[in-house]
C-alpha cells in the first residue's frame, strides 16, 4: 500500500509554566493511503502534539515528517501554509468555524486562501453527505454543535485533500451526535478515497478504524 | 452597603484588571480632559472677552448727539447698569484733522475703559490728557510733563462759528488709542470724541479769559455723547425703541461676550467622544462580564444583588478617576494657559465653568451607569447553563455593534481632522490678512495729493515695508443712493499703488489706466449691515475689503452679470453672478457716472496705506511717520492697536483650535489604538482559525492591510461626508475663498487614510501562537 504520510524520529519539547515538557519523546510512524486511523491515548499523552506535527500546525523539535516524499518540517511559512491548504485538511474539536461568515464561505474558505473557487458538483456532493446542503446561508451561531461539526468536515475535505486530520471530532458532541459525525467521515473518506487520522479517546472510535495507534507518554506503544 | 457585595466587587476588579485598567485610565482620562478643554474654552473666551472690552470699551448703546432728557431715558431704562458721559466742546486741528476736545467723566472711564499709557488725569486747570498719535502729528513727543501750545476751535452757544482760542496746556497723561478704534467701530456718525481730555476747571477758565473784555459774554457749548452699557439681553429691545423714538444711536458690538457658537459644538463633541470611549471599553469586555455575572446568578445571586455589584464597581472606578482627573485638569489648565494665551495688557482670566462641566459629569456619570445597566440586563437575560457565554443570538448583535463602533470612531477621526486641518488653514490665512492691514493711513486734505518725494521718503522709513494709495471720495453720496458706508476710490497711476497689493486681493489689474472709475460695492447681507452697489454699463473695477466703517467692497469685471474674486471677511464669497450667493440678497444696483464722481465737491482726496513690517520699534516708526506728516503738512492715523487686536484675537482662536481639536482628535486615535489592541484576542482567534486552514502570514498581513485600508476609507468618505452635511456653507466658502482649499484638503485626505491605516494596521494580530492554544 502506498505510504502517503512518514513520521521518522520526531520529538516536540515545549517549555510551560511547568517547566520543560516533552509532548513527544520520540515516535516513528507511517500512514498508508485510504486507510482510517485512529490514535489513542489518555488526556495528556501527546496524541494532539503528535497531531499538530503530522499536520504541519506545529514543528517537531527534531525528526522528520515527509508527505507523499517531501519533507515538510523544514518548509518555510509561506511553503508550509500553501502545503497544509492543498494537501491537508484538518477537523478541531472546538469547531472553530468563523463566526462572521455563513456556512458556504467557511467551507470555502481553504479554496478561497489558495484563490480557487469551487467545484460545484464536488461542493453539492459534499454538502449532500453531509446533510447541510440546506443550511448554507447560515452562520456559525445558528447552527447546532453537530451541525456545526460537519461544516468543519466540510471545510476539511472543500480542497480534496490528501489526508484529513481529526483532534477529538466528537470531544464536543453528545454520543448520538459523536457517532453519526464519526460516521460521515468514514463514509467520506470512503468515498473520496482519503486517509483520515482521528485522535480520540473514545476506543468506539477506535474499534472502527482500520489502524489504531496508542500513545503514552509520548511514545507509541503499538 | 452590604459589605461582602463591596469586597466581591473589589475583588473582582482585581482579577479582571484586563477590562479594569483600561477602563479606570478610560475614565480618569476623560474625565480630566473634560474639564481641562471646557475649561480652556472659556477661559480663552474670556480672556478674549475682557481684550476686545479694553480694546473697544465696555459699552454697548451710545448717544452721540445727547441731551440730557436722553440721558434720563436711558437711565431708567430697564437693563440699565452704568453710563458716562463725554462733553465736546470743539475740536483741535491736527494738521487739518480735527480731534475733538473736552471732557470725560469718570463712569466713562470707566465704562469705556479709557486707559493711559503714562501719567495720570487732568486735574487742575490747562492740564491734558491726549492720544498719542495727535500728540506726534503735531510734532510733540508723545511723553508726560511737556507743554504744548493747543489752537482750539470752540462751540459757540450763539451762532455756528467756531471761537478760535490758543493756549498752553501741560500734558499730564498719555491716552492709549481709542477715539479712532471708537469711530471706525462705531461708524463715524458718533460726532467727536475727545482725543485731548481737560478738566472742567479749564473750561470754566477758557470762558473767563475768551470772556475777559468782552461786551457781549460768550457761552462755550458743548456736545454730549453718552456711552451706556445695558443687559446684553435688553440691547436689541433698547434699540428698537430707539429707532421707534428716530434717535441716533450706536451700538459696540464688540463689547458682548464672544460666545462662539463652537464652544457649545465643542462641548458636546468632547461628551460624544468621552462616553464613547467609556462605553466602547466597557462593551468590549462584555462577554467575560456577562459570563462572570451568570454564573453568579446560576448560584444563587439575585437581580438585586446583581445590580448592587455593579453599582459598586462603577463607584470604585469612577469616584477615584474623578478626583485625581480633576486636580490633573486644574493644574494642566494652569500651565497650559500660561503658556499659550497671549493677552497682552489684560491678564489671563482662568474660568473654570463649574455649573457647565457639573452638568457634564452628570451625563458622563449616566453614560457609564447606563453602559453597565445595559450589561445588566444583558446578563439578567443570559442562560444560566452550558458555557454561560453571551447567547449565540446576541453574539451576532454584540459583533455588529462592535463594528458599528470602530467604523463610528473612524468617521469621528476623520471629521475632526478635516475639521482641524480646515479650521486651522482658515485662521492662518486670517491671521495673514490681519497682517495685511494697513498700520497707518496718510491723508492729504483740501484736494492736494501726497506730494512724490514725501511718499518717497516714507517708504524709505525703517519699518515701513509697504505703501499704496488712492484716492477717496466720502461717503454722503452714497448715502443718497441708500448705501450708508461704502466708499468710492478712484485709481491713479500717480498714487504710486503697487499691483502687489491688488493682487493680494485677487484684483486683475490688467487693462487698468488712469482716470478709471472704481466703485466700491457693500453686499446686502441678512443681517442688512452691508449693501450692494453696481451699474448697468461695463465699468472696471476691482475687489477688495475695507474694514474701516461698514466693510465696502470693490467689483470687478462686467459688474451687470459678473463679479469675480469678491470677498467678505468671514461669510461670503461672490463669483458669477450675485444670486448666487447663498444666504445673503441683495439691493437695487445704483450707477455713478464717472463725471459725476469728479465732479462731487465732497472728494475728500488722495491718501496712503502704509505697512508696518513689526520687526522695528513701534515708537520709533510712530514719530517718524509723524514728523515727515507734519513737514509735508499731511495728517496720519494709526491702526496698529486694532491690527494687533485682530491678529490676536485669530491666534487665540487658532491656539483654541489646535488645543481643543487637537485634544479630541488625540482622544479619538486613543481609542482608535485601543479598540484595535482590545480586538486582538479575537483577531488571534481568527488568525488561527485561518492560518490553520493554510492561510500564510503573507495573505494575513495582506487581510490586515486591507480591512485597515477598509477602516481608512471609511474614516476619509464618512468624514467628509458629515462635514458636507454639518458644514455645507463654511465649506464652500473655503473652497471657494482659500486659495489653497484643495490642497489642504488633498492632504487632509492623506493624513486620514495614511493615520487610520497605520493604526488599525499596527494593532493587528500577526504573532504566530502555539496551536495548543487555538482550543482554548
Amino acid at each position: 500500500m502506498e505510504i502517503i504520510l512518514e513520521a521518522k524520529n520526531i520529538k516536540k519539547v515545549y517549555y510551560s509554566s511547568a517547566g520543560k515538557v516533552e509532548g513527544v519523546k520520540d515516535i516513528s510512524l507511517s500512514i498508508e493511503k485510504g486507510k482510517f486511523y485512529a490514535i489513542i491515548g489518555r488526556s495528556g499523552s501527546g496524541k494532539s502534539t503528535l497531531l499538530h506535527i503530522l499536520s504541519g500546525l506545529d514543528r517537531p523539535t527534531s525528526g522528520r515528517v515527509l508527505m507523499s516524499g517531501t519533507d515538510f518540517s523544514e518548509f518555510g511559512d509561506e511553503k508550509m501554509s500553501l502545503f497544509r491548504r492543498r494537501h491537508i485538511g484538518f477537523v478541531f474539536q472546538q469547531f472553530n468555524l468563523l463566526d462572521e461568515y455563513n456556512v458556504y464561505k467557511n467551507i470555502c474558505m481553504p479554496l478561497k486562501l489558495d484563490g480557487k473557487r469551487p467545484d460545484k458538483d464536488y461542493f453539492d456532493n459534499i454538502t449532500g453527505m453531509l446533510g447541510i446542503g440546506d443550511k448554507l446561508k447560515k452562520y456559525p451561531s445558528e447552527l447546532s454543535g453537530g451541525e456545526q461539526q460537519r461544516v468543519a468536515i466540510a471545510r476539511a475535505l472543500m480542497a480534496r485533500p490528501e489526508i484529513v486530520f481529526a483532534d477529538e471530532p466528537t470531544g464536543n458532541l453528545d454520543k448520538k451526535t459523536g457517532n453519526e459525525t464519526m460516521e460521515l467521515l468514514r463514509e467520506c473518506s470512503k468515498k473520496m478515497g482519503q486517509t483520515v487520522v482521528v485522535v480520540t479517546h473514545d476506543l468506539e472510535i477506535a474499534r472502527h478504524s482500520d489502524i489504531v495507534f496508542h500513545i503514552e507518554d509520548g511514545l507509541l506503544v503499538q | 452597603m452590604d459589605s461582602d457585595l463591596f469586597e466581591y466587587a473589589v475583588a473582582g476588579l482585581k482579577m479582571k484588571k484586563k477590562i479594569t485598567i483600561p477602563v479606570f485610565l478610560v475614565l480618569c482620562v476623560s474625565f480630566s480632559f473634560l474639564i481641562f478643554i471646557n475649561s480652556l474654552m472659556g477661559s480663552i473666551t474670556k480672556t478674549n472677552d475682557e481684550f476686545l472690552k479694553n480694546l473697544y470699551g465696555e459699552w454697548n448703546i451710545g448717544l452721540p448727539d445727547g441731551r440730557t432728557s436722553d440721558k434720563k431715558w436711558a437711565e431708567g431704562y430697564e437693563g440699565y447698569i452704568e453710563g458716562g458721559t463725554s462733553k465736546n466742546y470743539g475740536f483741535v486741528s491736527v494738521n487739518k484733522k480735527l480731534i475733538g476736545f473736552g471732557t470725560v467723566d469718570e463712569e466713562l472711564i470707566d465704562v469705556g475703559r479709557l486707559g493711559l499709557t503714562a501719567g495720570r488725569w487732568p486735574e487742575k486747570e490747562f492740564e491734558i490728557a491726549m492720544e498719542a498719535d495727535e500728540l506726534l502729528a503735531l510734532g510733540y513727543l508723545d511723553e508726560t510733563g511737556q507743554t504744548v501750545s493747543l489752537a482750539t476751535f470752540l462751540y459757540n452757544n450763539a451762532s455756528s462759528e467756531e471761537i478760535y482760542y490758543k493756549h498752553k496746556y501741560t500734558v499730564v497723561g498719555i491716552i492709549k488709542e481709542y477715539t479712532d478704534i471708537w469711530a471706525s467701530d462705531a461708524g463715524e456718525n458718533t460726532g467727536l470724541l475727545n482725543a485731548v481730555i481737560t478738566t472742567d476747571e479749564t473750561i470754566k477758565q477758557i470762558q473767563n479769559l475768551i470772556n475777559d473784555g468782552e461786551n457781549e459774554r460768550i457761552i462755550l457749548k458743548n456736545k454730549a455723547g453718552f456711552f451706556m452699557k445695558f443687559e446684553k439681553e435688553k440691547t436689541q429691545t433698547i434699540r428698537d425703541d430707539l429707532e421707534k423714538l428716530g434717535r441716533k444711536y450706536v451700538y459696540n458690538k464688540n463689547s458682548e461676550i464672544l460666545i462662539e457658537n463652537n464652544n457649545i459644538l465643542y462641548s458636546i463633541i468632547i461628551i460624544i467622544v468621552t462616553v464613547a470611549a467609556v462605553s466602547i471599553v466597557y462593551m468590549l469586555g462584555l462577554s467575560d462580564m456577562v459570563r462572570s455575572y451568570s454564573v453568579m446568578r446560576s448560584i444563587g445571586a439575585t437581580r438585586k444583588q446583581l445590580a448592587k455589584l455593579m453599582m459598586y464597581e462603577t463607584v470604585i472606578l469612577c469616584v477615584p478617576a474623578v478626583i485625581p482627573g480633576t486636580i490633573f485638569a486644574v493644574l494642566a489648565l494652569t500651565l497650559t494657559l500660561k503658556m499659550i494665551v497671549f493677552s497682552g495688557s489684560v491678564k489671563i482670566i482662568l474660568s473654570i465653568p463649574w455649573l457647565a462641566i457639573f452638568g457634564e459629569v452628570l451625563l458622563w456619570s449616566g453614560a457609564v451607569a447606563a453602559t453597565k445597566y445595559c450589561i445588566y440586563i444583558v446578563a439578567c437575560k443570559n442562560d444560566l447553563t452550558g458555557k454561560m457565554q453571551l447567547a449565540q443570538r446576541k453574539a451576532g448583535v454584540y459583533r455588529s455593534l462592535k463594528n458599528a463602533a470602530v467604523y463610528f470612531i473612524c468617521i469621528c477621526f476623520g471629521i475632526i481632522t478635516i475639521y482641524l486641518g480646515i479650521g486651522t488653514e482658515k485662521l492662518i490665512v486670517d491671521r495673514n490678512k490681519e497682517n495685511s492691514w494697513a498700520t497707518y493711513r496718510i491723508v492729504a486734505l483740501d484736494y492736494s495729493v501726497v506730494p512724490t518725494d514725501a511718499l518717497e521718503k516714507i517708504k524709505k522709513i525703517p519699518g515701513i515695508k509697504d505703501t499704496y494709495g488712492c484716492y477717496r471720495y466720502i461717503i454722503e453720496y452714497a448715502e443718497d443712493y441708500g448705501y450708508p458706508g461704502a466708499e468710492m476710490l478712484y485709481v491713479t497711476e500717480d498714487a504710486g499703488y503697487t499691483e502687489r497689493e491688488f493682487e493680494k486681493q485677487g484684483i486683475d489689474i490688467e487693462g487698468f489706466v488712469n482716470g478709471d472709475l472704481i466703485i466700491v460695492c457693500v453686499p446686502v447681507s441678512e443681517k442688512e449691515d452691508h449693501v450692494i452697489a453696481t451699474g448697468k454699463e461695463k465699468l472696471k473695477v476691482f475687489a477688495g475689503v475695507n474694514k474701516m466703517g461698514a466693510t465696502p467692497l470693490l467689483l470687478n469685471g462686467d459688474i451687470e452679470t459678473t463679479v469675480e474674486v469678491c470677498y467678505v471677511p468671514e461669510t461670503m464669497y461672490i463669483r458669477d453672478g450675485l444670486a448666487d450667493v447663498p444666504g445673503w440678497t441683495f439691493a437695487s444696483y445704483a450707477f455713478l457716472e464717472k463725471h459725476d464722481l469728479l465732479a462731487r465737491k465732497d472728494k475728500v482726496g488722495y491718501f496712503i496705506y502704509a505697512y508696518y513690517d513689526g520687526q522695528a520699534d513701534a515708537v520709533t516708526v510712530d514719530r517718524t511717520v509723524a514728523a515727515l506728516c507734519k513737514e509735508n503738512n499731511l495728517f496720519f492715523t494709526s491702526y496698529r492697536a486694532q491690527n494687533e487686536a485682530g491678529t490676536r484675537i485669530v491666534l487665540q482662536r487658532l491656539l483654541k483650535l489646535l488645543f481643543v481639536g487637537g485634544g479630541i482628535e488625540a482622544v479619538t486615535l486613543f481609542l482608535m489604538c485601543s479598540l484595535s489592541a482590545l480586538e486582538r484576542q479575537s483577531m488571534t482567534k481568527k488568525y488561527m482559525i485561518l492560518r490553520s486552514l493554510g492561510m500564510s502570514q503573507r495573505q494575513w498581513r495582506y487581510h490586515n492591510l486591507f480591512e485597515a485600508f477598509i477602516c481608512g476609507i471609511v474614516s476619509l468618505i464618512g468624514g467628509w461626508g458629515l462635514y458636507a452635511i454639518l458644514y455645507k456653507k463654511d465649506l464652500t466658502v473655503f473652497l471657494i475663498a482659500y486659495e489653497n482649499a484643495v490642497n489642504i484638503c488633498a492632504c487632509i485626505s492623506v493624513v486620514i487614510l495614511l493615520l487610520s491605516v497605520v493604526i488599525r494596521y499596527c494593532f493587528e494580530a500577526n504573532k504566530n501562537k502555539p496551536t495548543f492554544l487555538m482550543n482554548e
